[in-house]
Formats: structure tokens, C-alpha cells, sequence
């Protein structure tokens, strides 16, 4: 479907309010489905999550069934773990599948996905039990976007009919005020179990003065382990010495412009004189203030609470 | 007839360690030298051996940016420039992080038929020759097509 396309609407079977409600998961999932038999390699899975710069690929059998899930928190383990690249998916997956079927409405997507902790769920056709899509969160937020777009209650609409501009998010209104952060000496082993500890997908290093020193995200990890370096190496020769930043009195917009062209999830936010880091901005969290914020929004449960 | 028959022996390959961006002037030398676009490259080590395919698609998919799907959705965000950031971007990358390793080859005496059916199979449009676990050569659909109706003008026409 192009971009300026509306969604189909497909009217869910339980009571909706509103028209986003009434979507279905089949309506907006996305159909190319990352895969790969479970006798396929870490290697082979490291390639893919690269090029495609995905963070999750499904583990099928010799049938094309679902058997099981590998994101990059699996290759950091096998990485923890010092597994050879040869080492089979089918060894080091998670299953069960968490999945709902294409009539599922995106609330109760949303949900699984908030339960059980998962950024993804995959979509299961329950007469032929394979896989006919995959929903993220990103997929989501876009299509919350475009909703809340054509919403007659959207400031984004009201912006555009009156030229003096309604007023615009700032960063600081959006961020995370707790900024994690290792020192750049640590070990890869050690960064490893940070992130694992943390559940998050990059760190903040700093130097031994401690400022800022650069970031290692679990995409420099994957490509690490790769590229067969070492457990003991030192963070800092595998860190991305480019700190991706952005002021905390800047508009939310040019944040996410900033996150867009880096191809990154995450800005850490500078504040005051100093320049210091203050907070973390995410592309999801920042999406998601643009859009699904208003009461008529929230007042349909659109988005779980919490 | 066999692949060594209609193998290409002269062609273009690609160091795993190369990076992206040196190997997209490999894909414009060879497209210029061959007198054909070439849209993909075998990927060989420094002991001769074959360890992947750099294909186009590998490329494109590269260099498509990751989070095209929000911003598709945000018409009120400025993204002018995004396709030279994306080509930066990519030129740091290796050929080896991103090419196709389970690669599909055909010794020099395979017949052409055999070697036919492996492509129509796989969907693919060029195949490696491999003989003693090095590269001889290469077989493309197109040379394959056109060797055929040579041999069969006479019987079709």
C-alpha cells in the first residue's frame, strides 16, 4: 500500500468505537516475513538482521511451519555464550510463537504484545497454521499517525488549517529523564550483560572523566560477533564514537528527522550550558506523542494504559 | 554441452573484506567491460574460495533506510538528502556482512539442462562453476538462452 493510501477498513466482529479500533491485524501487517529453517546458521541470521536491518526473524521447519522466534537478545546470548557462527538456529530460538491471527483487532495486538514484553508478533493464519505477516511496533506508530492525520481532533490537522500554528512538542516534554551508561573500558562481555540486565538495545559509554565517549548498541554487537572479535575487547574499539543527539528544547519533528536519516531508535538529549546528556528520546515514544495523545484517542483505549 | 562450454571465464568477483561502496565501482567497471549490466558478484577469498554472491537486491535492501515505514506516514517531516545519507551509510558497510553465503553452484560438467533446472528452481539467473573447490567460470540465463536456440534453429524453424 503507498503511504497516502488509506487503510483498508475492515469491521472487527466486538464492539468498536472508532474507526481505528474497528482495524484488523491483517489489514496493516506487513506480508514480507524474515525467515529461515532452523538447520540455518547464526551466521546466515547476523547477515540478515544487517542487510535488512531487522530485529527479528522467524525459524520455520521443513514444512514452512513456525517453530520459533530469533531476535538479536538470542544472538547476544550465543555471542555470551561464545557459540561458534555455525551454530543452528534451531539451537538457540525461542518458542513458542507468539502470534495472533490476521482477524485479531490491532487492541488486542497491542496488548499480547505489552503482556508478554515483545516489540513483535507475528501473524498466524489458524487454517493453515503458517505465517502470513508480522506486526512491530513501528508498523503501528505509522499507522496510528495516519489515522490521527485524518482525525478532525489532531493538532497536526488543526496546524494546517490555521497558518499561525498550533504549539509543537519540544523533546523535553517526550524524553526519558534516566540516561543508562558504562564506561568505555568495560568489556564486550560485560556490555553484553548490561544491555541483558537492562533490556535495552544501546548504552551510553563514557570516557574516564565521564563524559560522553560514543554508544554500543546490540547492532554493533551482532556485527562484532560477526566479524569474530574477541568477548574480552575493550567496548570502545567496536563503539559508534558518533553520538546521535539532539537538544532537549528541540522540536520533536526535527528529533525524529534526525533519528530517520541516522537509522537509529534512539537520540540521547543535551541540556543546559554544558551540553550534558539529560535524557533519552525514543523514535517510538516520539511517534506516538505526535499522534495517539489526544482524549479521543486515549479515551478509546486505543493505546494500553501504562 | 555442458557449463564449461558456455561459461563466462573472464569476470569481475569481489573481496569479503571490500566495502560496499568499493564494490559498486566493481559493478559499474564490469557492466562497462562485459557490455552487459551486471547485477551480481561472486564474492572470493583470498585462497580462491567462492564464499558468497553480492547480489543487487542485497544492495538495494541495504540501502533502503530503516524506519521508511514511519516516516512514510509523516508528510509534515523534511527528508530531502535522505538518498545520499543512505548511500554514505552503506559505503561503510563489507561485502561480506551483507552478501548471500548459500550460494548455488554447478561443476564444469554439468549439462546445460542440469544446469537449467537448478536456475529455473532457485530463481536465479546466473550460477558459479566450480571445479577442485575453485572458480572457473560463470553461467548466465541470458548466455545459457542464447547458445540454446542456436543449437535448436534448425529444428524449430
Amino acid at each position: 500500500m503507498k503511504p497516502d493510501e488509506p487503510a483498508p477498513i475492515v469491521i472487527a466482529p466486538s464492539g468498536a468505537e472508532n474507526d481505528f479500533s474497528r482495524l484488523l491485524v491483517g489489514a496493516i501487517m506487513r506480508r514480507q516475513i524474515l525467515h529461515q529453517p532452523a538447520s540455518s546458521t547464526l551466521r546466515a541470521a547476523i547477515t540478515l538482521f544487517i542487510k535488512h536491518k531487522s530485529d527479528a526473524l522467524l525459524v520455520v521447519d521443513g514444512g514452512g511451519l513456525p517453530v520459533g522466534v530469533v531476535t538479536k537478545t538470542e544472538v547476544m546470548a550465543a555471542y555470551f555464550s561464545e557459540l561458534p557462527l555455525s551454530t543452528g538456529l534451531g539451537d538457540i530460538m525461542a518458542g513458542p510463537v507468539i502470534s495472533c491471527a490476521p482477524t485479531a483487532t490491532l487492541h488486542d495486538a497491542l496488548l499480547v504484545m505489552k503482556e508478554r514484553h515483545i516489540h513483535r508478533i507475528y501473524v498466524i493464519d489458524p487454517d493453515s497454521d503458517r505465517a502470513v505477516g508480522t506486526l512491530s511496533y513501528p508498523d503501528f506508530v505509522g499507522v496510528l499517525y495516519r489515522y490521527c492525520c485524518r482525525c478532525e481532533m489532531s493538532l497536526y490537522r488543526r496546524r494546517r488549517k490555521d497558518q499561525t500554528g498550533g504549539r509543537r512538542l519540544s523533546v523535553a516534554e517526550v524524553m526519558h529523564r534516566s540516561v543508562i551508561s558504562a564506561p568505555a573500558g568495560e568489556t564486550l562481555e560485560q556490555i553484553i550483560g548490561l544491555l541483558a540486565s537492562y533490556r535495552i538495545g544501546a548504552l551510553l559509554l563514557v570516557d574516564e572523566a565521564g563524559q560522553p565517549a560514543g554508544v554500543l548498541s546490540k547492532t554493533d554487537l551482532i556485527l562484532a560477533y560477526r566479524r569474530e572479535v574477541p568477548l574480552g575487547e575493550r567496548a570502545n574499539t567496536v563503539m559508534q564514537r558518533k553520538i546521535r543527539c539532539c537538544r532537549e528544547s528541540e522540536e520533536l519533528e526535527e528529533a525524529i528527522r534526525l533519528m530517520i536519516f541516522a537509522e537509529v531508535s534512539r537520540l540521547f538529549v543535551t541540556g543546559g550550558t554544558d551540553r550534558s546528556v539529560v535524557g533519552v528520546l525514543t523514535l517510538t515514544d516520539g511517534a506516538r506523542a505526535r499522534s495517539g495523545s489526544c482524549w479521543a484517542c486515549t479515551n478509546s483505549r486505543i493505546i494500553p494504559k501504562g | 554441452m555442458n557449463a564449461r562450454q558456455i561459461m563466462n571465464t573472464t569476470f569481475h568477483s569481489l573481496h569479503p573484506d571490500a566495502s560496499i561502496g568499493a564494490a559498486l565501482q566493481v559493478f559499474q567497471q564490469a557492466s562497462a567491460e562485459s557490455g552487459r549490466r551486471i547485477f551480481g558478484l561472486m564474492v572470493i577469498d583470498d585462497g580462491g574460495h567462492l564464499t558468497g554472491i553480492l547480489s543487487m537486491s542485497d544492495i538495494l535492501t541495504l540501502l533502503q533506510p530503516k524506519h521508511v515505514h514511519i516516516w512514510g506516514e509523516m508528510d509534515d517531516i523534511d527528508i530531502s538528502g535522505l538518498i545520499e545519507t543512505m548511500g554514505r551509510k552503506s559505503r561503510d558497510h563489507l561485502v561480506g556482512d551483507i552478501m548471500t553465503t548459500e550460494v548455488i553452484t554447478v561443476s564444469g560438467d554439468a549439462h546445460l539442462f542440469a544446469v537449467l533446472e537448478l536456475m529455473n528452481r532457485h530463481h536465479i539467473r546466473r550460477v558459479p562453476v566450480v571445479d577442485d573447490g575453485r572458480v572457473t567460470g560463470i553461467v548466465y540465463l541470458s548466455d545459457l538462452f542464447f547458445h540454446l536456440i542456436e543449437r535448436i534453429k534448425h529444428e524449430t524453424g
